[in-house]
């Protein structure tokens, strides 16, 4: 009797208060979490900043041996400072997408709930053959029914706490990506303007001689650069989502309008998928062939 | 600024698309044309590079400020976990309390290994 109350005094008591404190505004923070996944794929996928690192490369490697013509852009800066703002661009994607992740963690709550863990501990306790007085065990999972829903009355706390604290950080860095994803766009876009000058100055100089197969080539250079600035354009657009919903994520939490946040939780599903969708455009672009 | 060099860079790769090599009479004049446009396409490719450079020097303010919180949501992660885990070992705990409450003598060699092996991964 005396242990119950003891048990009562040290843990009910303390984890009631607790609970009746941090439930208020609770929300299911599930969509969430599941939104913020597939945002950290959005932006920790470097296949446009690749592709612009890659570019010279790729428009060289257009030209065969014994073709008159000369390709590549004359005068470029040298190659350490494409990689230092290769490198620091890095950062940029791995940042956010780090963010984003532990982001989508902190929500679903990945870590076993305080009922898993009793749950494993009971069941090795049956396992070695120990009965458990049922009113204990009864008590000893109230307490941790309440504990976890502290948990996660703590979990919405910290997401609130990291959005606002993160928002306009977050909010430049996306609108950054945003603006380098445009000039990654405008160098492919001079790389084609290279490589059909290239097909026009070979036809020109004879080297491919025939009418027909020449502006055959030209037009499949065409659709080939057409092909890669679409994708690019999805990417462009997935960003602009990102950033859109990351101000509606960041109002439907903090704020205390319930209809609000389902509706933008519903709202997060469908452009979740979406996102995923697109997704898979960046994977189009061309890649330097890693070295055998 | 990085947006006058952007558009700049635009304008060259538009110069360098309008050289008409097409119209080219002979082999000589494409190649040069050829070479007008590679030197127009540099120098739109290097304006480009220092639009990106000077769009990433705002850069790692913001990434501190993100990484600091980055870590701050890790912290919170991991306390979560270590409470799952140490409501794991009061369970045990207490097993362990009632079998020598109730004299379960042969129960508690297997709890206190079970118990020892939960506290070395914890």
């Amino acid at each position: 009797m005396a242990r119950r109350r003891i048990l009562s005094l040290l843990i009910w008591r303390p984890a009631t208060l607790v609970a009746a404190l941090l439930l208020s505004g609770c929300v299911d923070l599930h969509a969430v979490g599941e939104y913020a996944s597939t945002a950290g794929q959005v932006v920790s996928d470097r296949g446009a900043l690749n592709r612009w690192y890659q570019s010279e490369q790729l428009l060289r490697a257009r030209r065969l041996d014994g073709d008159k013509c000369p390709i590549g852009r004359s005068g470029r800066p040298s190659q350490a400072e494409f990689d230092a703002a290769f490198a620091q661009a890095t950062t940029v994607h791995d940042t956010l997408g780090r963010y984003y992740r532990t982001l989508s963690e902190l929500a679903t709550g990945q870590a076993p709930s305080p009922a898993q863990a009793l749950d494993g501990s009971l069941s090795s306790i049956h396992r070695v053959g120990v009965a458990v007085d049922p009113e204990d065990e009864a008590a000893l999972r109230a307490t941790t029914a309440l504990l976890s829903r502290s948990l996660d009355g703590l979990r919405h706390l910290k997401v609130r706490e990291t959005l606002e604290s993160t928002h306009d950080s977050v909010d430049r860095l996306l609108q950054l990506l945003q603006r380098l994803a445009g000039l990654y766009r405008d160098e492919l876009n001079g790389e084609r303007i290279q490589a059909t000058q290239f097909v026009r100055c070979a036809i020109a100089t004879g080297d491919l001689a025939d009418g027909y197969l020449g502006r055959r080539e030209l037009q499949q250079v065409q659709l080939d650069y057409q092909r890669e600035l679409a994708a690019i354009d999805r990417y462009r657009q997935n960003l602009d989502k990102v950033r859109a919903n990351h101000a509606r994520i960041r109002q439907a939490v903090t704020g205390h309008d319930p209809d609000r946040m389902i509706e933008t939780f519903k709202a997060l599903s469908a452009t979740r998928h979406e996102l995923e969708s697109a997704q898979s455009a960046l994977r189009t672009l061309k890649a330097v062939p890693p070295a055998p | 600024m990085p947006e006058s060099l952007q558009s700049y860079a635009s304008h060259l790769d538009a110069l360098a698309e309008e050289l008409p090599l097409t119209a080219a009479r002979t082999p000589e004049e494409a190649m040069q044309l050829m070479q007008q446009a590679s030197e127009l396409g540099g120098t739109a490719s290097a304006v480009r590079l220092a639009a990106i450079e000077a769009l990433l020097a705002d850069a790692p303010e913001r990434l501190d400020a993100i990484t600091a919180a980055t870590a701050s949501a890790r912290a919170q992660i991991r306390t979560v976990s270590e409470i799952s885990r140490a409501i794991h070992l009061t369970g045990q705990v207490i097993a362990l309390a009632q079998c020598v409450a109730t004299g379960q003598i042969m129960a508690i060699g297997p709890m206190l290994g079970q118990l020892n092996q939960d506290l070395a991964a914890a």
